[in-house]
């Protein structure tokens, strides 16, 4: 009798598993989009919500699935998603950016073209090419981006510069100026704010003192390997000039994260931050305002620096129609338009006019990117590989604290080997 | 008999394929450090030793492995010797035992993220209550970084982990003692043995279980220590507070070289298990006696 009974539980919580499973596999069939991104800070939700208010409109039978992972960095989603592409349970879509943080996904085989959406909408010829280049990979595309950051921005506080007579440095050799001009007449302050928290932002300095110092070309050289960087000169002069700059840092960088190292402007503890233009919305939501408080300039003056958000499409994605509609829809000015409003950052398509920001930086930005030569910047720009980047903040965090040009050289020379840098990046100069 | 055999198997079924597949994950760990599993898609080619000669050839292995000993060395001792002292200091307090108890105990309730997060604040140079305390006393503070230092964050995290397991250490040491013969201690009394020889000649000899307990669970929280590393300071200044789990964190995910973290897990299994095989080897030596 005992037996029976036992036979009978095992069989019952059999077919409440096989049920289960039934459910879930029902469900996959149900008319979804399933998508993974990291927008849950304030600003970004809104911002990735007025694009799902648009696809509901035009999907109305659609139901949106998201999985927002917090987690700031994306780090936390980015373990996630590679857990389930492996597994081979891809999203419709997810957040991603260009160029080797992308070629990752491809090289493993988990993405799939979408040439025939960039042909249907004429979308290489909307954009600055520099998106091209970093967005097609052995003559295919594989994604859309959804929005442009620009990242050579130098916000500062207005009112330390109009008392201490500072003309808004648009040059390195300015910047350096602005940062001794303001250490002699308070001492107290540091003219430079950095929070390095999160260590990838002593990679925006990086590619800050790249550019001004051997131009675009030696940048996109540089941050793809192709520079032989234990003799460059050009590299040392550069790297020479980020150390100029240390003793000009906020001291406590290791401490603060970037918005935490931002609000220093407002205390007035820090006078100048280099940081892309997310910052912005993170001054208005402080009550800092613009042009009154704070302003930016951008240096050098005449590239635009920055980088995209994507959105790619997993191959055997389980809705590949909706996630298809999706990436299309990403494509229209009405959804450029609605999403970088609220985010903070401008549309990459050039046929939404720059006079629709509220707020002059970035009309600015937008009017740059219609018009000046464009660089990715190298880490969420993807100009660099995510292994090469990992190994950079490390050694320019070290850098930051040593001031050891030498050894900071050969450290990058050595990741540089040890990662492939230069083989991994060939992809960007074979188009 | 048979029958009832089988029935206890038939229960032990769900943690047996639980801990199976626990297993699995580490055999499967341990060839993955052997292959050139680079990127996103496993590539299951034999590379040898390369992984493990990659590693030990980046310096930042060595300052990884250098702060997980120096975690071993400045945090194990510290704790279970200030734990000790204070349970005996308390037990002879009498009715404020049960007070003072809760008292030491209460950060253990909080995870490591807590606990990083008020300590992080507490050492912030500018605005931290260490440093505005100092200063409020006249002290020049200008140079105290705390955690913003290479050469002092990683004592200052420290510190941070003995303040949460302090109360751990006081409690087992608390338990223990009071199962030690109170004629023993009686007796040394009346020979007129001071405090300082009954606590460390007499209580202290006798807790010898306690003390083996105590110290492999604190060895065994110095590898787990990611999350206070990763609240406080994320390795930082630099790569000076890296322990290695957060390396592995960091090769597999953030390089996207799980083949390289594959071999530093490995590293991290082979410290553990040195830590805990004696405790082990103890606890086995009981049973098989008893």
């Amino acid at each position: 009798m005992r037996k029976f009974v036992n036979l009978g539980i095992t069989l019952l919580f059999g077919v409440l598993f096989l049920g289960l499973v039934g459910i879930a596999l029902a469900q996959e069939k149900e008319n979804e989009f399933i998508i993974f991104h990291y927008w849950t800070a304030g600003g970004e939700k809104e911002a990735i919500d007025a694009l799902f208010e648009l696809y509901q409109k035009r999907n109305p039978g659609v139901k949106i699935v998201e999985n927002p992972v917090a987690g700031g960095g994306g780090e936390t989603m980015l373990a996630v998603l590679m857990s389930n592409l492996a597994a081979g349970m891809p999203p419709d879509s997810f957040q991603d950016h260009q160029g080797n943080q992308q070629k990752d996904y491809i090289d493993a085989g988990y993405l799939e073209p979408v040439d025939d959406i960039w042909a249907e909408a004429n979308f290489e010829a909307r954009i600055n090419p520099m998106w091209v280049k970093t967005l097609k990979f052995g003559g295919h595309v594989y994604s859309v981006p959804i929005n442009a950051h620009r990242t050579n921005w130098l916000w500062y506080n207005k009112k330390i510069f109009d008392e201490l007579g500072i003309k808004p440095p648009e040059t390195y050799d300015e910047l350096l100026e602005a940062c001794k001009k303001i250490k002699e007449a308070k001492p107290d302050i540091s003219p430079l704010a950095l929070g390095t928290r999160e260590k990838v932002w002593s990679t925006y300095l990086y590619d800050m003192v790249l550019l001004t110092t051997g131009g675009p070309d030696f940048y996109e050289q540089a941050n793809t390997g192709k520079i032989d960087f234990r003799n460059d000169p050009t590299f040392r002069k550069a790297m020479e000039r980020y150390a100029a700059l240390i003793p000009y840092i906020y001291p406590w960088h290791a401490t603060k994260s970037w918005d935490e190292a931002g609000a220093l402007l407002k205390t007035g503890e820090a006078a100048m931050y280099w940081m892309g233009d997310w910052v912005l919305g993170y001054y208005l939501s402080i009550g800092m305002q613009p042009e009154v408080d704070f302003s930016a300039t951008a240096i050098p003056k005449d590239i635009w620096m920055g980088h995209a958000d994507t959105f790619p499409l997993p191959k055997g994605a389980p809705h590949p129609n909706n996630a298809r509609d999706w990436i299309r829809m990403c494509t229209t000015p009405e959804a450029q338009k609605a999403f970088n409003l609220i985010k903070g950052s401008v549309t990459i398509v050039n046929d939404v006019p720059p006079d629709v920001y509220p707020d002059p930086y970035r009309q600015r930005s937008a009017h740059d990117l219609r018009t000046l030569r464009a660089v990715c910047d190298g880490f969420h720009g993807g100009m660099i590989t995510p292994a090469f980047g990992s190994e950079l903040m490390d050694i320019l965090t070290r850098f930051l604290v040593d001031q050891d040009v030498d050894a900071a050289i050969q450290a990058i020379a050595e990741a540089a080997e040890r990662t492939n840098l230069a083989e991994a990046c060939s992809w960007f100069w074979e188009q | 008999m048979r029958y009832y055999k089988f029935q206890g198997f038939a229960f032990l079924i769900p943690i047996l394929v639980i801990i199976g597949i626990f297993y699995a994950m580490i055999i499967w760990d341990v060839f993955a450090a052997f292959t050139h599993w680079q990127g996103l898609q496993p590539t299951w080619r034999f590379a040898g030793l390369y992984n493990f000669l990659r590693l030990f050839q980046m310096s930042r292995f060595w300052v990884n492995l250098r702060n997980n000993l120096l975690w071993l060395l400045l945090f194990i001792a510290p704790t279970f010797l200030t734990g000790f002292v204070l349970a005996y200091l308390i037990t002879n307090l009498g009715r404020g035992e049960a007070i003072l108890r809760q008292i030491f105990l209460f950060p253990m309730a909080l995870s490591f993220i807590i606990t990083g997060v008020l300590w992080a604040w507490m050492y912030d140079p500018s605005s931290g209550v260490i440093n505005s305390v100092l200063k409020a006393f006249g002290f020049n503070t200008s140079k105290l970084g705390w955690i913003a230092l290479p050469k002092t964050a990683i004592y200052c995290m420290i510190v941070a982990a003995f303040w949460q397991y302090l109360g751990f250490a006081l409690v087992i040491y608390l338990g223990a003692i009071k199962g030690i013969p109170y004629e023993m201690v009686e007796a040394a009394k009346v020979d007129g043995a001071s405090h300082w020889t009954v606590a460390f000649r007499i209580i202290f000899p006798n807790l010898g279980h306690a003390t083996l307990i105590c110290t492999t669970m604190l060895a065994i929280t110095t590898v787990k220590v990611f999350d206070l590393v990763w609240v406080m300071t994320r390795g930082g200044p630099g790569v000076s507070t890296e322990i290695l789990p957060y390396l592995m964190y960091r090769l597999a995910f953030d390089s996207r070289d799980l083949g390289m973290g594959a071999a530093t897990s490995i590293v991290i299994l082979l410290f553990s298990a040195a830590m805990v095989i004696p405790y082990s080897l103890w606890a086995l030596n009981k049973w098989v006696r008893t």
